[in-house]
């Protein structure tokens, strides 16, 4: 007799199904966004950018390995820092930019708040799962410790502006593809498995 | 007599019909040098070299694993062909999800629905070097026409291998493919093999009037057999005469299923 989903997986998969969608939406506005930040900005398209220092980088090894925990914690500190980085950006494009550019400003504007839902929607998850959710307060006491970096130049900013949003439109598909990991039902009860379970 | 010649500028190609475990490149010269060529291929992603593994067949692909997964950092193939009277190269530079094309569904069915003259119910499969279509699932795009028309008309679905086609013209065979892509990113796959079906129709029946006039076999009419102890109308209604004597009312009937068929 096949085993009836528990109203916690229930939840779960309500949840993940949820986020998928929200992912999907941003990664769609993302590219909009790059298409617009490029032309507005001057910059080449196909312009290669090296990582810089503070974007989180989606590109993961043995993605297939990951636990449930590893995938909700990951998606997490990626989001909190592009939340920042979104809206660093944004004061940036206040400074520089007057009316011309005000479509960008409220185009990041409406992204932040994409992922600064997108990153409760996690906490979410992880609560479900009875997981510490990592506070803020934590990880500003490690940023205490070096230096800030010195200011960017303009074209440092524009640079740097187009590797957060590119990441971003990587990062968006990941967690498509991680919240459909944690979405699928266990094989031996027909409910989803526990996050410390691989996948 | 072909006189031997330097290669010219290789043609290659890269894609992933298998995301997320890797992808492959092939590769031919546009033209014959009529002399022994080698080829040499290296895959550069950042600063990495990786391995391309040479099919056993056919002779001109390799293919390569994915290390990583949603790197923003592109991929860069270099072909080199040499031969004894010169040498070439051609460059490719892609993202990871730019390559990404399934093969194209496989098994596509399609049949008639009994009793509805206007649906056709298509199925089909993934294609099965896609490897983990529950975590990758893929969307489908099908396209259908009636063989008489040139006009394709197209749906595409987010999920399930199969759809039902409600606005088929009656008794008219169609022609149904189907094309695949993941549900996030890359391009479509080429078209699915063609399969070609034709709605249902209802057999022709005989139609019968109090008088026992034997049936008219018409080629565009139809007609219905009534059972013995029905009266469909009275003689005073009937006209024409003979054996093709027939009522008002079953000369109606008649008319209503010759339409159909129109």
């Amino acid at each position: 007799m096949a085993a009836a989903d528990s109203p916690s997986a229930a939840l779960r998969r309500d949840l993940c199904t949820r986020g998928i969608r929200l992912a999907g939406k941003m990664r769609a506005d993302v590219l909009d966004l790059l298409d617009a930040y490029v032309e507005q900005q001057g910059l080449d398209a196909s312009a290669s950018v090296a990582a810089v220092e503070g974007v989180p980088l989606a590109a993961v090894e043995r993605w297939d390995e990951q636990t449930g925990t590893q995938r909700l914690l990951q998606n997490l500190a990626a989001y909190r820092a592009f939340r920042a980085l979104l809206a660093q950006m944004l004061e940036e494009q206040r400074e520089q930019l007057g009316e011309a550019e005000a479509g960008l400003g409220r185009a990041l504007a409406a992204l932040l708040l994409q992922v600064s839902a997108f990153a409760y929607h996690l906490e979410e998850l992880l609560r479900l799962e009875s997981r510490g959710v990592p506070g803020e307060e934590e990880e500003e006491e490690e940023e205490d410790g070096p230096p800030p970096p010195p200011r960017l130049s303009l074209f440092e900013q524009k640079l740097r502006g187009l590797g957060v949003l590119r990441e971003l439109a990587q990062w968006a598909v990941r967690s498509v593809r991680d919240l459909r990991q944690l979405a699928k039902p266990s094989p031996a009860t027909g409910a989803a498995p526990g996050l410390a379970e691989s996948p | 007599l072909s006189l031997a010649a330097p290669p010219k500028e290789p043609v290659l190609m890269c894609r992933s019909n298998n995301y997320p475990k890797g992808f492959y490149c092939s590769w031919h010269l546009p033209t014959p040098t009529y002399i022994p060529n080698y080829f040499n291929i290296s895959v550069i992603h950042g600063t990495k070299d990786m391995v391309c593994e040479k099919d056993a067949t056919p002779k001109n692909r390799c293919h390569i694993r994915y290390l990583q997964l949603f790197s923003t950092v592109k991929y860069k193939v270099t072909l080199t062909v040499t031969n004894a009277l010169g040498k070439n190269f051609t460059t490719l530079t892609f993202d990871e999800f730019a390559i990404v094309k399934p093969d194209p569904p496989e098994s596509v069915v399609a049949k008639p629905v009994p009793n509805n003259p206007r649906r056709l119910e298509v199925s089909w499969q993934n294609p099965s070097s896609w490897p983990d279509p529950e975590s990758f699932p893929l969307k489908f795009f099908l396209r259908y026409r009636p063989l008489i028309l040139d006009q394709w008309q197209h749906v595409e679905l987010s999920d399930g291998t199969s759809h039902t086609i409600t606005d088929a013209y009656a008794g008219k065979e169609y022609i149904i493919q189907v094309a695949a892509k993941d549900n996030d990113i890359g391009t479509w796959s080429d078209w699915s093999v063609a399969v070609h079906a034709t709605p249902w129709t209802e057999e022709p029946k005989h139609l019968t009037t109090e008088a026992q006039i034997t049936e008219t076999t018409s080629a565009s009419t139809s007609s219905f057999m009534a059972p013995p102890t029905t009266k469909i109308c009275d003689k005073g209604a009937m006209v024409g005469s003979g054996a093709m004597a027939v009522c008002w009312t079953a000369g109606l009937v008649v008319a209503a299923y010759s339409i159909l068929f129109i």
